[in-house]
């Protein structure tokens, strides 16, 4: 690494630690996630394999860029640009308030980062605030693609043990494995309603089963009717019947009627029901600036 | 071949079927347990007392983001990338090609409306994925490389993708992993000079092992794909050359595969499973032939489809349909010349490559329909002599 001065920790990766660094040439900072590699090791870790070659192929504002890969015999150094903050930190500066503008503009940027890795075959997996990093321009970009992988059509069986649990869609609490782009989906909704709540998590459970409780308390528990073959999943079992106590002008009260709209659309228990990228950035939630 | 091998590779079999998941001796495991324990870490996201470092370029930062919709609100939210497209926005393949001159061939069939409820089939992207697959075939385009490496010929590398199938089978990997391999192979035989035979099998496990992290959930482990390889190389030694790998092919291992192109087909068609695994075998034969390396995937693909809907018609038609140009973006007539010269392999590879049998073995079995014992069409092409197949017709790419 003669081409960086490293400056400071700044965080862990999935896998690897990251460094704010400087280029020695050109003086640019970039962040620098580096992953160690022992002779006892499989060689290039598969998370951090599929993390460049996915990065590799996604270049857009939205996402986070990956400039370079240095690999040496014990050290795997990745190159990526460097943003200020992530959205958790950001969440931590507001004080409790979150303009309906700037929630706006943080949603539309997440959902065009996301519609361009679903159109591009790749699922994130770990969508969080911790991972949407906010550069100084107010781009936000989603980053740490450790847990991502590219789909073929049709999907096949992948992991159930994937995304943070407070952003995790209820088939995947149940143990789903086949699922598609539906699952960020989900995390987009929880992270939606965080937004607009200036970093009040919506449904902060304490382990898979609050979570799922915490859900359906605010939704309304899935039967066979609203949620065909649930019973089918590899961990179903069964909820008693919640009536929402909250309505969502009262989760969400800085959001306007469309964002509510947009909101519910996201959060649908059924992953076949749920709005993907596309079709949420055709939301009337984004053409409409007139209430702002 | 590797006839010794070969034995040690049967008494394996037995053994990778019964590994200990709990073995704490097992890296592959241990990186997943790493991963499910962080997993179980984030479970509580809330981090230690937020840092206030940041407060005063604070509502500089929250004017930009505000500015930002201000100005993104002005464009098409139907357009995700924003009318003014920057930079680097253009680095990227259009994953939709023009459509000005478009003609649908089969406007009254739409499978992925049909399959809008079928979650597996990601109906919402399906189109869009496939048209940014063909956009990216040409990214991973080889060209003619056995000049470049004289200790290798069209056999050795026939002989090297037999033992990858065999690999395949024994580790029980996906399709997909094969076929990424074997591009993989010939990726870097095409960037790279004088590479002799001894290299050559490290080369091929190296290969599998890298497209097998990109797409399994347990990939193979060094010390097995070494043991299969009669220890010829050691640890340090494969991972040298998985360095060297990445630094003559690069990073990007999502080239679009044939096989993915053929399993579209026969959803589109809405084939049975004993059509898709004629084409199947014919695919993977073809995998076998040099050649082969530098025809598109989707071509080959389109090609296999065809003769294996031919093979198993009773009257040995199967006309090329408004279906399929739909879905795989071709006409009859520029995939006839393929079709034939693929049956020509399939006459070929059986008859003179007779040692190479790990492919028709394995279709000959029940899981796979017996495919292998389906007689083939009668062979039009002649070989150049008596050891060598007939040349690839000329086709356009891809």
């Amino acid at each position: 690494m003669l081409n960086y001065d490293k400056m400071e920790k700044i965080g862990e990766g999935t896998y690897g630690t990251v460094f704010k660094a400087r280029n020695k040439s050109s003086g640019e900072i970039v962040a620098l996630k580096r992953v160690r590699l022992d002779d006892d090791d499989e060689g290039v870790p598969s998370s951090a394999l599929r993390e460049i070659c996915i990065l590799r192929e996604l270049k857009h504002r939205n996402v986070v860029r990956l400039y370079d890969v240095v690999h040496s015999e014990n050290k795997l150094t990745l190159v990526f640009e460097f943003c200020d903050q992530d959205l958790k930190k950001f969440f931590d500066s507001l004080n409790g308030y979150m303009d309906a503008q700037t929630a706006r503009s943080l949603m539309l940027q997440l959902l065009r980062g996301l519609s361009f890795c679903h159109t591009h075959h790749v699922l994130h997996r770990d969508l969080k605030p911790q991972n949407l990093l906010i550069n100084t321009n107010g781009t936000l970009k989603l980053a740490d693609f450790g847990l991502a992988r590219a789909f073929g059509v049709p999907v096949r069986c992948f992991s159930a043990e994937v995304v943070t649990l407070w952003y995790r869609p209820p088939d995947v609490l149940f143990g789903a494995k086949l699922y598609n782009t539906s699952i960020d989906m989900w995390s987009a909704g929880c992270i939606f309603a965080e937004i607009s709540n200036a970093g009040r998590p919506l449904f902060p459970g304490a382990d898979v089963d609050d979570q799922l409780k915490r859900i359906f308390k605010q939704l309304g528990s899935p039967t066979e009717d609203s949620w065909p073959s649930i019973t089918q999943l590899p961990d179903y079992k069964p909820y008693p019947i919640y009536h929402p106590t909250l309505t969502w002008s009262q989760i969400v009260p800085n959001l306007n009627t469309r964002g509510r709209d947009l909101l519910q659309k996201l959060l649908v228990c059924n992953p076949t029901g749920r709005i993907d990228a596309d079709a949420a950035l055709r939301h009337a939630y984004f053409a409409d600036t007139s209430d702002v | 071949m590797f006839p010794l091998q070969r034995v040690k590779m049967m008494l394996l079999r037995s053994q990778a079927k019964n590994i200990d998941p709990a073995a704490p001796a097992d890296p592959a495991k241990n990186h997943k347990r790493k991963q499910t324990e962080q997993l179980g870490a984030l479970k509580n996201p809330t981090e230690p007392a937020a840092k206030k470092q940041h407060s005063k370029g604070l509502t500089e930062l929250r004017a930009h983001i505000s500015g930002f919709q201000i100005d993104s609100a002005k464009r098409d939210p139907r357009d995700p990338l924003g009318a003014k497209s920057s930079k680097e926005d253009a680095e990227n393949i259009a994953p939709v090609p023009a459509k000005a001159e478009y003609v649908d061939p089969c406007p009254h069939y739409d499978y992925d409306a049909e399959e809008a409820a079928n979650p597996e089939s990601v109906s919402e992207y399906a189109p869009e994925i496939f048209d940014y697959y063909k956009a990216r075939e040409k990214m991973f385009q080889v060209a003619s490389y056995m000049h470049k490496h004289p200790e290798i010929d069209v056999k050795t590398r026939a002989i090297l993708v037999d033992w990858m199938v065999e690999i395949q089978e024994t580790f029980e990997l996906n399709h997909e992993t094969l076929y990424n391999a074997v591009k993989l192979t010939d990726m870097f035989l095409h960037n790279s000079r004088n590479i002799d035979k001894s290299t050559i099998q490290k080369l091929a496990c190296v290969t599998i092992f890298i497209a097998a992290k990109f797409d399994e959930r347990s990939p193979p482990l060094v010390d097995d794909l070494i043991y299969l390889s009669g220890d010829r190389f050691t640890r340090e030694e494969l991972l040298a050359m998985e360095r060297n790998l990445f630094s003559t092919v690069g990073y990007d291992l999502g080239s679009p595969l044939s096989y993915r192109y053929l399993r579209r087909l026969g959803r589109v068609c809405r084939i049975d499973m004993k059509s898709l695994t004629m084409a199947r075998y014919i695919l993977e034969t073809s995998l076998m032939v040099y050649d082969y390396a530098f025809v598109s995937q989707a071509r080959q693909a389109a090609a296999a489809f065809v003769l294996a809907m031919r093979m198993l018609d009773a009257n040995h038609e199967y006309e090329w349909n408004p279906v399929l140009q739909k879905y795989s973006g071709f006409t009859g007539e520029e995939i006839a010349p393929l079709v034939e010269h693929m049956n020509h392999i399939m006459h070929f590879v059986n008859a003179k490559w007779t040692q190479l049998a790990s492919v028709r073995q394995k279709y000959s079995h029940e899981v796979f329909f017996h495919v292998a014992k389906v007689p083939f069409l009668p062979d039009t092409l002649r070989g150049v002599d008596e050891h060598t197949y007939a040349p690839l017709p000329v086709l356009s790419y891809p």
